[in-house]
């Protein structure tokens, strides 16, 4: 217990985060290292990423799961999109922003996957394309761009989340499991060459199927469960764990001992306004709150496999996740496969 | 789509129709529905049925398009259905569950998006306007790759359908292109956003300050999407100056996205129907207090679910029809593309172009057989090789993850088949050949990627077999001491049976592994090659050595074949006879016990009755039983007595005719009459059919001299090989009680030497000790030699070179046929029975050796040298028995322990040793 309460004391003395700061810069991709001085030398963290399209709520969720949604405040503190930027069509966020919360969750928020904000931006500012002259349209950097974020993200999270605000887009489904194949090759020490394939296994993080803005038809239990379907038939053959760690609570589950099998499907409502009126409305849920509660505990207890052969304290982490982006960067794979984009 | 050829297209009007087709990403809630914006134009439940539902959709075809023609406004409305509705894909993934658990996902979406591409390629050659549903705000930029797809594949695909066309009434320039304009293509995009619900309200922002803006929220929300999607089609060059010259247009002075913020597709029937009864139990509001769009919305809903059940007997509860007021509305966004398209045509070209784009309406009855046929020749199995290079080019622009897996993969193999032949030998072993391919699968899995693993994976390991198999195989035939053969691949003779390759050339095997063995009296070492054939084992390597040790010494032969024909043949054993075989011998032998036993007594006159320390022997030879009884049943028989001496009875049998020896010849002649045309292929042992002997003998009995070559002082000596220390024998002390006085030579009388010594009771002379000696000797593959005292234990003399044991142990108990040797290694070795020296004493008996070898667990058979019985010892003379260097039972040899461990069931069986009353050869 002594050794707790050292840890809680070199905790308590850790600066805190106000706001989440800039992991991977928006504008040229380039990694920054602000975050590091709010990162300690301990084993005990969580990485969780998110991916979605564009709107499809990653900012807000994030703010969730940091358990600051503003509701006093007002202030998210992921920035969503502002009204204005949405009556423009465009993004909020931009490269990679992270955030470390008190519990040690390191939250990584990141621009829109195949945005055509993001290539409209390339296409009116005639920005210089960040993955280099490699790629002649822009439409194939964005897609290399988008589907460097997602590798890079599979290499360095415990838990990566897929949300969407529909279910479900199959061009997403599919651009997941190609970031899968695309993703760096976890290094592995070459003092120990192993003997067998087995011990050489690459790193596959949870995949979280996140649907946001769910209505009330979404979670009756047929719709859940065809949706579970959908995925785990998509998903069957791919190496991201995508089964057993999260799951609806409430919707009843035919068999319990069926849990490893379900795919990892939450579903979030809309934030609901104030209720008016004398009667309340059925919503077919416990409200967004309490599903947010449920989300952040059930992802805060998803086992944490370590990410390299090695275990990494949270400063070894940032170096290898520096380390893994310029590799996603400069990754020959991604060249090969852009090559091969019409 | 099946049913278009079931249109009767001449019972249409002669009328000039306009295309207008509707595809994209449709929710799984919204069942696949995105037309229900045309519903609501037209005020008609079409597209969506009840409550969305649009009922089965076809998954047995590559797609599902449903048309509507609309003859009031002279348009046909095509609906296409596909992978993209989620609904539609889900039924896909359960219909292709087994393809689902062998393929990925990447590999089936390849094929799903291909044949919906084709579904895509058909409408944009039939269609003027073409309406994208997103389900969302944002434009889907996957649908660029997907359109640059299109429209390579439709270039590519015009002359096919120039050909095609070429017959109908319609244009050149429609003959020409493949279709009758350039269509231009409309964005749909759904919000449920709270600022873009209400467009009547003038927006206002937190702050209370009203935006002096010209458009509401949502029309500034359509306006950037339109600035957004012009700029990416046109960088992306999917849209060019020319319209011909693309797969599509979009108008340059016309709105071309539509966003709808009203929930009026009712995708959760339940919902709206609870809400509907919520509503009815409130209270109604004062006017005052109302929510003005809610209540107007309200409003519309049940006007509109009113105008509809009169206007169409569906129940419309999905339809809100649009307020016409509004400016804001999809019917208006839609038609003014109609009308132009009805009245002057599409041109979309910009900039200063003097071509003028081509634009055609047909008419309905055309269209359909035009339809019609341009469906065919999308979905049929292409006839030509013209088409079929169209549909493979289709497949193969979509395929970028498989190609990508196979380019990569193709890319590695190599690397990782270079692993594999990286510092190769020659010929290496299976084992070896694993080893390599399992690098080589770890540099592949290190670098290979994608859906094309497996099967690349499956060609490293083919390659690699291949290129061990060919050449590079090593004979790996096991030695009769479990090495195999480190030659490459061959045939060990002419007619080597294990090699079906009969191109391979012939050598002998060859492990390379050298041992260091004593010759059959144990006096000289050799070295020697790793047998890989009994007789090589047992008795070439031996006889080699007569010349220079001991050929010329006394030897008492064991049975062996002898021909008489001049002609021998192996006989044929196979595992099957050779159980029944035994079955057979085991069950003769317990009928010809009592015979034996028999004929024992008769040849040696005397039956031999044993006495041990424990009583009790070994059940494992049927034989030792009727020994044990013969002993126990003599009351005679004293115990053991305090000096640890071993009492032996001579007991005359009860058969006393002295010339019956020859009877018991013929006795055991009739059991086991050897055969002169056929041997034993292999080792004799007790499964041995009747009637075989082996061709050479692997055992070997010599004599070395007399017993004064051994004196225990020194202990054994001129032999070469022994551990310090342990080269003595051990002294056996054997009472023998003569129990048939009368014919015990007088000779002996008087002149006892001192190894024998008449005990105090039998003053007669009747009763005397003999000291015999006995050494159980191993031998490890280095050509260590040493005694063992007991079965668990090594002999040592003590320091100043006395041995305080004797042979009680080792006469008494099963010997362990392999033990660990107590040299010093690297490697510890596995020591193997080998020789027995005995030292016979100077008295009126003959030491025998009956020596039985069980070399494996049972059932295994137990191995002997043949002798049908004991075989009796001169007296006092130095006798050395040699046992088998392998042992080799008809399935294979019984090969040694692999760890130099004590093995439990590996044994010579106790019942070696035993006395026998000499025989006068006068009598």
């Amino acid at each position: 217990s002594g050794h707790i309460t050292g840890d809680d004391q070199k905790l308590s003395l850790l600066p805190e985060m106000s706001t989440p700061v800039k992991l991977v810069d928006g504008e040229n991709l380039q990694w920054c290292d602000n975050a590091m001085e709010f990162l300690v030398d301990q084993t005990n963290f969580y990485v969780v990423g998110i991916l979605g399209l564009q709107g499809s709520g990653k900012s807000t969720v994030m703010s969730l799961l940091a358990g600051q949604l503003g509701e006093i405040t007002g202030r998210q503190l992921f920035k969503p999109e502002t009204r204005e930027l949405r009556e423009r069509g465009e993004h909020c966020t931009s490269g990679i922003d992270i955030y470390v919360t008190s519990e040690r969750m390191i939250l990584l928020d990141t621009q829109p996957l195949l945005s055509a904000s993001v290539m409209d931006h390339m296409v009116q500012f005639e920005k210089k394309i960040p993955c280099g002259t490699d790629y002649r349209a822009t439409e194939n950097a964005l897609q290399i761009q988008s589907l460097q974020i997602t590798a890079f993200l599979l290499t360095v999270c415990h838990t990566v989340i897929l949300v969407q605000d529909w279910f479900t887009d199959p061009n997403l489904l599919r651009f997941i499991q190609s970031a899968e194949m695309l993703k760096p090759a976890t290094p592995t020490n070459p003092h120990e060459l192993s003997a067998s394939i087995e011990d050489t296994t690459d790193y596959y993080p949870h995949l979280v199927f996140l649907q946001n803005k769910c209505q009330r038809g979404d979670f009756s239990p047929s719709t859940v469960c065809d949706m579970e379907e959908l995925l785990l038939n998509v998903f069957q053959n791919s190496k991201l764990k995508h089964t057993g760690s999260v799951w609806m609570e409430f919707i009843p589950i035919k068999d319990e001992s069926l849990h490893m099998e379900v795919a990892n499907l939450f579903l979030l409502p809309e934030r609901e306004a104030e209720e008016k009126g004398v009667l309340p409305n059925y919503r077919g849920h416990p409200g967004f709150n309490s599903l947010g509660r449920s989300l952040t505990q059930q992802l805060m207890s998803v086992p944490r496999s370590t990410l390299t052969h090695t275990a990494l304290s949270e400063k070894n982490w940032f170096h290898y996740a520096a380390r893994m982006w310029e590799a996603v960067k400069k990754s020959s794979l991604f060249l090969e496969y852009g090559r091969l984009l019409p | 789509v099946s049913s278009l050829s079931e249109v009767d297209a001449s019972t249409l009007p002669r009328d000039k129709v306009c295309i207008v087709s509707i595809f994209g990403k449709s929710s799984f809630l919204a069942n696949g529905c995105k037309a229900f914006l045309i519903d609501e134009a037209l005020g008609k439940n079409i597209f969506q049925g009840m409550f969305t539902d649009p009922g089965e959709i076809n998954i047995d075809e590559p797609a599902d398009i449903q048309g509507f023609y609309h003859p009031e406004s002279r348009v046909i409305f095509l609906h296409l259905i596909g992978s993209f509705d989620t609904k539609c894909l889900l039924q896909k993934c359960h219909s292709i569950e087994n393809e689902l658990k062998e393929k990925t996902f990447l590999e089936v979406w390849s094929d799903l998006q291909c044949s919906f591409s084709k579904a895509l390629l058909l409408i944009f050659h039939l269609s003027h306007i073409i309406l994208v549903a997103h389900p969302t705000t944002t434009f889907d930029v996957s649908y660029i790759h997907l359109f640059q797809t299109l429209d390579s594949v439709r270039q590519k695909a015009v002359p096919c359908l120039t050909d095609l066309l070429r017959s109908f009434p319609i244009s050149q320039d429609w003959v020409q292109a493949g279709r009758p304009c350039s269509p231009r293509v409309l964005f749909i995009f759904q919000t449920n956003a709270p600022e873009f619900q209400s467009e009547s309200i003038d927006s206002s922002d937190g702050t209370g300050k009203t935006r002096s803006k010209k458009f509401p929220p949502i029309k500034r929300l359509e306006h950037a999407l339109e600035d957004q999607i012009y700029r990416i089609l046109r960088k992306s060059r999917v849209i060019t100056n020319i319209s011909g010259n693309s797969l599509f247009a979009v108008p340059a002075n016309q709105e071309f996205v539509y966003v709808t913020s009203k929930k009026s597709l009712i995708v959760d029937p339940l919902g709206y129907l609870m809400n509907q009864l919520k509503e009815c139990c409130s209270f109604p509001k004062s006017p005052g207090e109302m929510d003005p769009s809610k209540s107007k919305s309200y409003l519309l809903n049940r006007r509109g679910s009113i105008q509809n059940q009169t206007a169409n007997d569906l129940p419309a509860f999905a339809l809100t029809p649009e307020d016409g007021a509004s400016e804001h509305s999809f019917k208006a966004f839609l038609w003014q593309h109609i009308d132009l398209a009805l009245s002057k045509g599409f041109d979309d070209n910009v900039g200063r172009n003097i071509v003028r784009a081509y634009f055609e309406l047909p008419t309905a009855q055309i269209w359909f057989q035009i339809a019609n046929k341009l469906k065919n020749w999308f979905f049929m199995e292409p006839k030509d090789s013209r088409s079929g290079a169209v549909m493979s080019l289709l497949k193969t622009t979509l395929d970028i993850d498989v190609r990508f897996s196979e380019g990569r993969c193709a890319k590695v193999l190599p690397l990782a088949s270079a692993a594999y032949q990286d510092n190769l030998p020659t010929h290496y072993t299976l084992d070896y050949h694993e080893r390599k391919l399992n690098q080589a699968l770890q540099v592949f899995a290190m670098h290979a990627r994608g859906p094309a693993f497996q099967q690349f994976a499956q060609q490293l390991e083919e390659d690699c077999e291949r290129l061990w198999q060919n050449g590079h195989q090593m004979c790996e035939f096991r030695s009769l001491t479990g090495n195999h053969c480190i030659n490459p691949l061959h045939r060990a003779s002419e007619d080597d049976e294990d090699v079906d390759d009969k191109t391979l050339p012939i050598m002998p095997h060859c492990s390379q592994v050298k041992m260091l063995s004593a010759c059959d009296c144990g006096r000289r070492q050799a070295s020697r090659e790793d047998p890989f054939e009994v007789k090589a084992a047992n008795y070439s390597f031996y006889s080699s050595l007569h010349d220079d040790c001991c050929g010329k010494l006394e030897r008492i032969k064991f049975p062996v074949f002898t021909s008489t024909t001049g002609v021998s043949r192996p006989a044929q054993i196979s595992p099957v006879q050779a159980h029944q075989q035994s079955e057979e011998t085991r069950r003769k032998r317990h009928e010809s016990q009592p015979g034996r036993g028999e004929s024992q007594v008769t040849t040696t006159s005397m039956s031999l009755a044993l006495s041990f320390g424990q009583p009790g022997s070994s059940d494992m030879f049927p034989t030792e039983e009727s020994a044990v009884e013969l002993s126990q049943g003599s009351e005679e028989s004293p115990r053991q007595t305090s000096d640890q001496e071993v009492i032996i009875s001579l007991r005359e049998s009860k058969v006393t005719e002295s010339p019956e020896k020859c009877t018991g010849g013929e006795k055991l002649g009739v059991l086991r009459q050897p055969s002169t045309t056929e041997y034993l292929p292999g080792m004799l042992h007790s499964e041995s059919p009747l009637g075989l002997l082996p061709m050479f003998p692997s055992w070997s009995l010599i004599c070395l001299g007399p017993s004064s070559l051994y004196s225990h002082n020194i202990g054994i000596q001129e032999q070469p090989g022994f551990i310090p220390g342990t080269n003595f024998l051990l002294p056996w002390d054997v009472t023998v009680k003569l129990e048939h006085k009368d014919r015990w030579p007088t000779v002996w009388d008087g002149k006892r030497p001192h190894t024998w010594k008449t005990k105090k009771g039998g003053k007669d002379g009747s009763q005397f000790t003999v000291k015999i000696f006995i050494g159980v000797e191993y031998e490890c593959p280095r050509g260590h030699r040493f005694m063992c005292s007991a079965p668990d234990k090594v002999l040592r003399a003590t320091s100043s070179g006395l041995v305080k044991d004797n042979a009680n142990k080792i006469t008494g108990n099963d010997m362990p046929l392999y033990f660990p040797c107590p040299c010093r290694g690297s490697k510890h070795q596995v020591a193997q029975l080998i020789r027995i020296h005995v030292v016979t004493p100077k008295a009126p008996v003959h030491v025998t050796l009956n020596p039985r070898v069980q070399a494996a667990p049972p059932p295994s058979p137990v191995f002997s040298p043949g002798n049908s019985e004991p075989v009796k010892l001169s007296q006092s003379a130095y006798w050395v028995l040699r046992l088998p260097f392998v042992y080799q039972g008809d399935q294979g040899p019984y090969l040694p322990p692999k760890d130099p461990v004590p093995v439990e069931v590996c044994h010579l069986l106790k019942g070696t040793y035993d006395i026998a009353e000499q025989i006068s050869e006068k009598s």
